[in-house]
């Protein structure tokens, strides 16, 4: 279903240039939670944008359902659901108002935007605020109506950055149980996201990436013999411990 | 998957890339969807409702009541309906008796018939007489008591005092005038003495508006005496039967712009642009940087909707919004006048329908360029506060144009036509006076509709790039950090700073130079030379520094390498001959000015030009040929060759294709040449930029710039020296008459020793030129910040 191949991408600042994602490469199938790990900065937020189509990749290409994002950006983002912690919503609208709102922009009629949002309100317990201007929402019930958002046009695809980010115990559990039900639902998942233990729970297959490498890649089971560590927490401290110990000395992929 | 897909959608998919009749619908309604959202957004935002609608509210009567008590006071006009004073000096001539005495049986006419009709006013059963009567009988006498104000459909009723003048000399009255002692005279006219049988009066007046408006008052009284039961009132007064008083009026003291009475046809479209612009300025800002900010901007953008349907939508929002805010305005003003009768002064009829509908139009036109100048600004932005703090100079800028255009003596012609913002308020201003020239009102509208059309392009690219999402990336300070390998070119942002810097260092050049003193030889070779320093400072010095700060190598930044013969050649060739070309062109450049602004303006052009001309070949014809060689032809070759064809050129040609930097190049070359003479000289662009686009063909062919700096010495070194060998040169029996076009076998041979030297660089190989680019290593370079 997604399919990343060879990404990469520098960004010019100035004088300045960053290898934010290096040679990237892995897949995603349908029903399998892909959980995109690594610290602050490792270039998961740009590897999310360019396999959505938002940046254009200077080198590889990411694929969903056999569109390329950066030749047929707007078949991808039909076939995606992007979240992300930073995904506001809009102040003056009403939760239904932006509900609707993108369900017309991804092109579904009034009698459908009409019984998704109902049946999402059902799932993500929209009820009690829909209606209310998205200014005087709660972080959490924000970032629902975000997932909701994503979801109104039924994608194959989630891409969801770090959905969690500020939300307490309760709110990011109602994320997470979710998350589960778009697994069962046989949808294709990449996942960024700190919550390890969690992820843990919760995704098929780990990659983890740092200074824009993907240093590790495979199943937990295949993480913990690789790294002889026995749980991410772990293997994401050895990871940035490492280089900061080594910072001058490259590193390899692992598992590449 | 895709059977959960709803049926529109897989239509729309199966369609995709061809443009079927459901998918343009769809796109159009999906705009629609976006614009409503937008202004759904904006209008929902109470800070959108301040500007909206509060400040039209607020801010006009306020505007009117200050425009009432100090302005008006300040120019000596008040309202009509409030009846003013004014003294009147008046002479009868006191070597003519019977003059003399009809005279002042005339002004003892209109006092008698003020003090009498006042008692009976409207007694007579005839309607229109006894108006008149009336309006006459509200007069009042010297020191008189309270006017009462009514019958305003005739002359507005004013007290005034009387200052007779016993001098023989009708010349006293127009100095009394002249000297403000009183605000109007009357008198005699002497020229017609000779066949004075009735009353030929000559109203003075000073050229102000007080002293206009009690001319055209007394003015009006006469011609109500004349009008109203005239026979009777002349026998009263002595004059024989059927006179009729003959008055003609004139103005003394100096004499002033007349359109400078308008302000308010001035200061009306300033204000209405001003609070268009603010109207447009919040939902910019909030529209882009402000969903940057909170996270929208990606989740629409994640949406199957391309980024210039997005742009375009949030432009037609703010656009939307501008347009509201002009049309509350405009209502709001347009009340305000009417409600405050300022319309009144300035006379009546400026402020209809039809008016306000030309203002309207002109304010959607004006809006449209500054939303999409906004939008392509705040695009630019990642966050409100630094939209804000973009958004500020550019509003201050904008003010500039604003206040030129209100300057007395403005009008819509010339280089004033395509000033951005100018334009559209001098064209407003025309409009409500009731004076537009329809040629340079089309220039005015479509030089606007040219730059909305580019600040549309500019705010797409903007919004279009990676960085519209790239929040980390990088700061203005960055591009100042000193790189570590050596540059091969300037890098462009440093070329622009080089640029940027030349205009401010030019101007106080030009201030400095102004302040020296230019009596003596002398003087005048020590200011030259210093305009030479000046030159090299601004062109060579400080490119140079800003090369070297940039870790850049000055050969091959500043294209320094040994050309080829065959481009010194043609740099020879070229610039013997191409000033025929050059200065033909500018001829020509003045009939294409003349035709478009009128034989007046074109002479008035002209003049200015050749006066200027003729004031600078005086002061150079005393001074030695070597300073002018060296001050107008070898310094300016030099050094503008170092900068435009040098670092300018050769830093776009690292990222902009061949005819792209030699075009950018020549027109911000013809640019410099508009602006450098202290004022603006227009009719330098098109000839200057054409040498600048032949300077760059060369450069890049011969990737030097010495070819350039011989073509470009050689043309100036002719040109000066035509002109400072003219007197001896003009006695030449073949050579053309000092105001004569060129002759066309001049022009004819230029052109083709020019095109010898064209066909030699265009048959010339380019030398095989390193290219490898620096490579910037992520890790040392982010060690070095």
């Amino acid at each position: 279903m997604i399919s990343i191949q060879h990404l990469s991408k520098t960004f010019q600042s100035g004088q300045r240039s960053l290898l934010a994602v290096d040679d990237v490469s892995f897949t995603v199938v349908k029903g399998e939670v892909y959980g995109l790990l690594g610290p602050n900065g490792a270039g998961k937020t740009t590897m999310m944008r360019m396999i959505l189509g938002l940046l254009k990749p200077d080198l590889g290409f990411a694929q969903i359902d056999g569109h390329r994002s950066d030749q047929q950006p707007d078949e991808v983002k039909r076939k995606v659901g992007f979240v992300s912690a930073s995904a506001g919503v809009y102040q003056w609208l009403t939760g239904w108002e932006m509900l609707s709102f993108f369900g017309e922009i991804y092109g579904l009629s009034s009698s459908e935007i009409v019984s998704k949002i109902d049946e999402l309100t059902e799932i993500l317990s929209l009820g009690e605020f829909l209606n209310q201007g998205c200014a005087t929402l709660s972080t959490g019930q924000k970032q629902r109506l975000s997932l909701a958002r994503a979801l109104i046009h039924d994608p194959p695809v989630m891409i969801l950055d770090e959905p969690t980010l500020g939300l307490d115990v309760v709110g990011s559990q109602v994320i997470f149980n979710y998350i589960d039900v778009l697994k069962e639902r046989s949808k294709a998942i990449i996942l960024c996201t700190h919550r390890l233990e969690q992820a843990q729970r919760v995704c098929s297959r780990f990659g983890l990436l740092h200074k824009g490498k993907m240093v590790l890649e495979g199943t937990l089971a295949e993480l913990k013999s690789q790294t002889g560590r026995n749980d991410l927490v772990e293997m994401f401290v050895d990871l940035i411990d490492e280089k900061r110990v080594n910072a001058e000395r490259p590193v390899q992929a692992v598992n590449h | 998957m895709t059977e959960s897909l709803p049926p529109e959608k897989s239509d729309e998919r199966g369609a995709a890339g061809v443009a079927s009749v459901p998918g343009v619908r769809r796109r159009k309604y999906r705009l629609r969807r976006l614009v409503l959202k937008e202004l759904r957004e904006t209008l929902r935002d109470r800070r959108t409702i301040v500007t909206l609608i509060l400040m039209p509210l607020l801010v006009y009567p306020a505007l009117s009541l200050v425009f009432k008590t100090y302005l008006l006071s300040n120019i000596g006009l008040v309202p009509t309906d409030e009846p003013i004073s004014f003294r009147i000096a008046y002479s009868g001539d006191t070597s003519d008796a019977d003059v003399s005495t009809a005279f002042e049986q005339i002004v003892a006419g209109i006092q008698g018939a003020t003090r009498n009709n006042s008692t009976d006013a409207g007694v007579d059963g005839v309607p229109g007489e006894a108006a008149a009567s009336e309006s006459l009988g509200e007069v009042v006498q010297p020191g008189g008591g309270k006017a009462i104000p009514n019958q305003e459909q005739f002359v507005p009723i004013h007290r005034h005092s009387w200052i007779p003048v016993s001098q023989t000399s009708d010349d006293t009255v127009e100095r009394l005038v002249e000297l403000g002692v009183a605000d109007v005279g009357l008198y005699l006219s002497r020229e017609e003495r000779r066949a004075w049988q009735v009353g030929d009066l000559r109203i003075v007046a000073r050229n102000d508006v007080f002293s206009e408006t009690a001319a055209n008052y007394l003015a009006s009284k006469f011609k109500l005496l004349n009008e109203f039961d005239i026979q009777q009132r002349l026998k009263k007064v002595g004059l024989p039967d059927g006179a009729v008083i003959k008055v003609s009026s004139l103005i003394v003291g100096p004499e002033s712009e007349p359109k400078s009475s308008f302000p308010l046809a001035s200061l009306v479209p300033l204000v209405l642009v001003l609070m268009t612009i603010t109207g447009a300025v919040y939902p910019a800002i909030d529209l882009t940087a402000g969903e940057r900010e909170r996270g929208t901007l990606e989740t629409l953008m994640a949406a199957p909707v391309p980024r210039f349907g997005i742009l375009f939508s949030k432009f037609l929002a703010v656009l939307t919004v501008a347009i509201l805010t002009a049309v509350l305005n405009l209502i709001g003003m347009f009340a305000t006048i009417w409600a405050f009768q300022l319309d009144k002064q300035f006379g009546g009829g400026m402020f209809n329908a039809t008016v306000m509908f030309q203002i309207f139009l002109l304010l959607i036109l004006f809006a449209a360029f500054f939303s999409a100048l906004l939008l392509a600004v705040t695009s630019f932005a990642k966050s409100f506060k630094e939209a804000q703090v973009y958004l500020i100079p550019i509003i201050l800028l904008s003010l500039g144009p604003g206040l030129m255009a209100m300057a007395p003596g403005m009008s819509l012609d010339g280089v004033y036509s395509v000033v951005p913002m100018m334009n559209i308020l001098l064209l407003a201003r025309d409009v409500i006076i009731g004076e537009v020239v329809v040629i340079p009102a089309v220039i005015a509208v479509l030089s606007t509709l040219t730059y909305a059309f580019l600040a549309i392009q500019l705010a797409a690219w903007i919004f279009g790039s990676d960085g519209i999402l790239n929040a980390g990336s990088g700061s203005f300070a960055e591009m100042f950090l000193r790189p570590i390998k050596v540059n091969r070119v300037v890098p462009i942002f440093a070329t622009l700073f080089c640029l940027v810097l030349l205009f401010p260092i030019n101007f106080a050049s030009i201030g400095y130079l102004g302040r020296l003193p230019a009596e003596t030889v002398g003087d005048l070779q020590y200011r030259y030379l210093l305009m030479g320093l000046f030159t090299f400072i601004a062109f060579m010095v400080v490119p140079w520094a800003v090369a070297k700060h940039q870790n850049t190598n000055i050969k091959t930044g500043f294209g320094l390498n040994p050309p080829r013969i065959i481009f010194l050649v043609a740099g020879v060739l070229i610039g013997i001959s191409l000033w025929t070309i050059v200065m033909s062109l500018t001829s020509g450049w003045h009939e294409v000015y003349g035709y478009l602004f009128g034989a007046e303006k074109q002479d008035a052009w002209h003049h200015r030009l050749v006066e200027v001309a003729t004031a600078q070949l005086e002061r150079i014809s005393q001074i030695s040929p070597l300073v002018i060689l060296i001050c107008f032809s070898i310094i300016p070759a030099i050094c503008e060759e170092w900068f435009f064809r040098g670092m300018l050129f050769r830093s776009l040609l690292k990222t902009k294709a061949v005819w792209k930097a030699v075009l950018i190049s020549a027109v911000v070359f013809g640019a410099f040449h508009t602006l450098s003479n202290s004022a603006i000289a227009i009719d330098r662009l098109i000839p200057s930029t054409l040498v600048g686009i032949m300077l760059g063909y060369l450069a890049y062919k011969s990737d030097s710039i010495l070819p350039g700096i011989i073509l470009h010495s050689l043309n100036n070194a002719i040109v000066i020296f035509l002109a400072y060998y003219e007197p001896s040169l003009s006695e030449l029996p073949w050579f053309p008459d000092k105001d004569a076009p060129i002759p066309l076998s001049w022009v004819a041979g230029g052109a083709l020793i020019s095109a010898v030297g064209v066909a030699l660089i265009w048959s010339a190989k380019r030398p095989i030129v390193e290219t490898e680019e620096v490579e910037l290593d992520s890790n040392t370079m982010i060690e070095a910040v």
